[in-house]
């Protein structure tokens, strides 16, 4: 009997050291660590049910909005839950994941995942692990994967698979280990927010878009996907949810056929009632440079980015009454924390543009001890 | 289905759980024949059909033998009074080569498809200008050919009774877990294995996955972690200067031997969980002290199948039995040379042509030949001169038994070894002498960091060799005993092993989306 005692003892704690091992190494040493997955994780760190927007969308959304900015002016809560590259098959699993922690009046969906002129991105695994990655367990999580458009399913559960080569990159662990262990159960400060402080060069001139309903059509699947969701949106009653298109540099070519799109994507958003509204129309109105106020002609830079999100906070005040938000003691304190160091953050990206240096800051612990010390 | 894939840990443990649940305890075995025939349809339904005509040729070809043989028995046991010696001479040799063409029949039939898928385009390029066809090679044709083909020779030898049972006779060529690479098993030691029925036994559990975790390590984190160095150097191989390729061909030997030992571990491991104990198929290799001791180690499996089935039936014909008794009888047979000579000619002949076939075994290239050729030559030229070598170290005075000679030995084959291996990794034979001229005019290590590995995958591979050479240390001086034993009598220790084996497989292990998970070497044959 003890020989069986102790045999089962010696199984059940392998199994816990295997298990452990690989969960803590999963957790803060494997992963691939970017502004993706610091905004993603940041999240879910939110107090719960505080957030009064979600932004969803692309790269646009978090060159082009600060939450920070955003708070300071009009006093509503937001969060970016976007990912660079994000793809139309993924929105319906992230309205459902922020339902999980969050109960926003408002869902602002950025239209760029929708716009692209293939389905390419459904099958690559780079833009989908962004936000598979870093999503927490759970029973989407689960039905995400499986729905996934991708076959190395296991490795988008268990990433583990896909990034235990990191081991090679020796400074990078060090860096992930010490990101992960300084955002555990902590807000981000920035929320989300990054930007480029380099510029890409104004090349051809801008089209005239105003009144232009030209219409190309979507990808296959992407469509599939938009009404997919339009349909859960309606079956379910939905009705916080607003579609937007931050500015661009609207050109001849790829750029126009995009925008082309947009206006597709906009007569099947409203045939299903819900709202587009397409701020490339708006550029003017927003006080927008289109010299000086984008890094390149789809992201405005951090000067473009404070007039967007001046113009944006105020129409979801005006168009759909967001009204300031009635936070406790401690959580205002530390939205007014973020509100600091968004300033910081303006000013170093501003000095950053001034010098010509090329960065991309995103929130880390060596940024946040850099702003701390302006 | 990868051995290093989910999927077949998953079809393990389901197989496993089936197997010790069913009911029917003398039928365990068809769970297992089950098992061998989804396993094999994974791999593409199409092969099935070589495989299902092996069994029935083999098994009708059995059946025919033994009703051959009784009848014979039969005739000679009825007709004993009546027949004269003569008489009985003639009939038993009638009977002789009426199995031995039955025999015969079914080898040709069965040897001549692998021969056929294996050789066909090789000899129409080589040899005759001929059209070459699109072949696939069945999964583990050359194995599971050469296991039921032993089986054919033992039913006409008489040393094992033919199985009446055909789905039994199918499980034994085409049990699962050593259908991809061997080992080749003997009837007679495995049949019984896989019919008797077995209890669950943790003991069995408990070795056998410890045995395929020790696999999967050497196979991930050093196999195929070499293997990308390899494959850089092989994709341009004409720029590589000699250091480079002697390095190459270290990591070949390093890599080989994980990848094949670390795959026979796994199967072994898998079938140790069903209660199945196949033959070890690596003895410490490297350690050999002679060609022939290496060949002892080095897929021993295909070895004793060549030594019952090719070497004995080759040294002990009636040709070689004549030339000897001639050579004895002449002058030169008086002298001590001749002595010997006449004692070693058919053995050392009989290794020229198992090592050719070794060779052709392994693939149809004139690299392989070469490779084969190479350790025949030598294993004949070191039988003929025994005499002269065992001189000379007398003479000079040299203690054959004492570790210092012992460890030269084993450099000095493992030189030997080395040279088989440029054949092995070069692409083809004229790239294996370049190969040889590049690495002896000392051209240089070329630039290193264009090869895909970096110096801390050096550091691995390193680390890992030093582990797999202490755990040969400690078995090769406890005289063969299996670590698993020798750890279980350090619980604590065993236990920290295991764990550490699974971590450093998990971290270190080349798998997952981005690497190009490298087959075992030894499926491709």
């Amino acid at each position: 009997m003890k020989k069986y005692v102790k045999r089962t003892i010696s199984i059940i704690c392998l199994i816990i050291a295997s298990v452990l091992f690989i969960s803590l190494c999963q957790e803060y040493v494997f992963y691939h660590l970017d502004n993706n997955s610091v905004r993603i994780d940041g999240f879910y760190n939110e107090e719960k049910n505080s957030i009064d927007v979600v932004l969803f969308g692309t790269s646009e959304v978090y060159a082009g909005y600060s939450a920070g900015l955003a708070y300071d002016k009009y006093g509503f809560t937001s969060y970016p839950y976007v990912i660079d590259g994000n793809h139309a098959s993924l929105i319906k699993s992230q309205y459902k994941e922020i339902q999980r922690t969050q109960n926003p009046k408002l869902v602002a969906i950025e239209v760029n995942q929708f716009l692209y002129a293939d389905d390419k991105l459904l099958t690559d695994d780079v833009n989908l692990r962004r936000y598979v990655d870093n999503m927490p367990m759970s029973k989407n999580r689960i039905e995400t994967v499986l729905n996934l458009e991708y076959d190395n399913k296991i490795s988008c559960m268990f990433p583990f698979i896909k990034y235990h080569g990191n081991w090679q990159d020796l400074s990078g662990m060090y860096r992930r280990i010490e990101n992960k262990l300084y955002f555990k159960n902590k807000a981000t400060l920035l929320k989300g927010m990054a930007t480029f402080t380099g510029y890409f060069a104004n090349d051809g001139n801008m089209v005239d878009i105003l009144n232009d309903k030209t219409e190309k059509p979507l990808a296959d699947l992407t469509e599939k996907y938009l009404v997919d969701f339009l349909e859960y949106c309606k079956s379910n009653e939905i009705d916080n949810v607003v579609f937007v298109r931050f500015p661009h540099r609207v050109k001849e070519g790829e750029s126009y056929d995009t925008f082309a799109r947009a206006n597709t994507l906009s007569r099947i958003v409203k045939s299903y009632g819900f709202e587009y509204y397409n701020f490339d129309e708006n550029i003017k109105d927003m006080g927008l440079d289109v010299q000086k106020d984008y890094y390149d002609d789809d992201h405005l830079n951090i000067y473009g980015q404070q007039k967007m999100t001046t113009f944006l906070g105020k129409f979801f005040v005006d168009k759909y009454d967001i009204t300031k938000t009635d936070l406790g003691d401690e959580s205002a304190k530390k939205w007014q924390d973020t509100v600091d160091y968004t300033y910081r953050y303006f000013e170093y990206c501003d000095e950053c543009i001034k010098q010509g240096q090329n960065l991309w800051p995103y929130e880390n612990k060596q940024l946040i001890e850099k702003l701390k010390s302006r | 289905m990868n051995y290093t894939s989910l999927i077949f840990l998953t079809f393990i443990a389901v197989v496993a759980l089936v197997y010790y649940t069913f009911p029917f305890k003398s039928y365990k075995w068809t769970v297992l024949l089950t098992a061998s025939y989804v396993f094999y349809f994974f791999t593409g339904a199409k092969y099935a059909a070589f495989i299902i005509l092996t069994t029935v040729t083999t098994y009708i070809t059995a059946i025919i033998l033994d009703k051959v043989s009784k009848n014979a028995k039969k005739q000679m046991k009825l007709n004993k009074e009546q027949w004269s010696k003569e008489e009985k001479k003639k009939f038993k040799k009638k009977t002789d080569i009426n199995k031995r063409l039955i025999m015969t029949l079914c080898l040709v039939l069965n040897f001549g498809i692998l021969a056929f898928l294996k050789y066909y385009n090789f000899f129409a390029t080589s040899f005759f200008s001929l059209p070459t066809l699109k072949l696939f090679l069945p999964l583990g044709i050359s194995f599971y050919t050469f296991q039921s083909m032993g089986y054919v020779v033992d039913v006409y030898r008489e040393t094992v009774p033919a199985e009446k049972n055909i789905a039994k006779l199918a499980l034994f060529v085409s049990f699962f877990p050593q259908i991809i690479q061997g080992p080749i098993g003997i009837y007679d030691s495995l049949a019984t294995q896989l019919y008797t029925p077995h209890k669950f036994s943790y003991d069995n559990l408990s070795r056998g996955v410890r045995l395929m975790m020790w696999g999967y390590f050497k196979k991930l984190v050093i196999a195929d972690r070499a293997v990308m160095f390899i494959n850089s150097v092989t994709d341009d191989y004409i720029s590589a200067g000699g250091g480079i390729l002697l390095l190459t061909v270290l990591m070949y030997a390093l890599q080989l031997y994980a990848d094949f030992s670390g795959g026979i571990d796994i199967t072994r491991g898998v079938a140790e969980i069903f209660g199945i104990n196949l033959s070890e198929n690596f003895k410490r290799p490297y350690f050999a002290t002679t060609i022939s001791d290496y060949w002892r180690r080095w897929h021993i499996s295909l070895g004793e199948w060549f030594k019952s089935y090719l070497f004995y039936p080759v040294a002990m014909s009636g040709f070689f039995t004549k030339i000897c008794k001639k050579i004895r009888t002449s002058k030169f047979g008086k002298t001590s040379a001749g002595v010997h000579i006449s004692k070693v000619l058919p053995t050392s002949i009989a290794s020229l042509v198992v090592f050719f076939m070794v060779g052709v075994w392994h693939g149809a290239n004139w690299k392989y030949v070469a490779f084969g050729l190479w350790n025949g030559v030598i294993i004949m030229i070191s039988t003929l001169l025994k005499p002269c070598f065992d001189y000379i170290n007398v003479k000079l005075h040299i203690k054959t038994d004492n570790m210092a000679f012992q460890i030269f030995q084993m450099f000095r084959t493992f030189a030997i070894v080395l040279v088989g291996y440029v054949f092995d990794v070069a692409p083809d034979f004229s790239l294996a002498v370049h190969t040889f001229k590049n690495i002896f005019s000392f051209s240089g290590l070329t630039a290193f960091s264009k090869y895909s590995l970096s110096v801390l995958d050096f550091a691995v591979l390193f680390a890992g060799m030093i582990v797999i050479f202490v755990s040969s240390v400690i078995q090769e001086k406890n005289t063969d005993t299996d670590m698993r034993e020798i750890l279980s009598k350090r619980p604590v220790l065993n236990w920290v092993l295991m764990f550490l084996c699974i971590a450093a497989t998990l971290v270190f292990g080349i798998y997952g989306p981005g690497y190009d998970a490298a087959d075992f070497v030894y499926m491709q044959f």
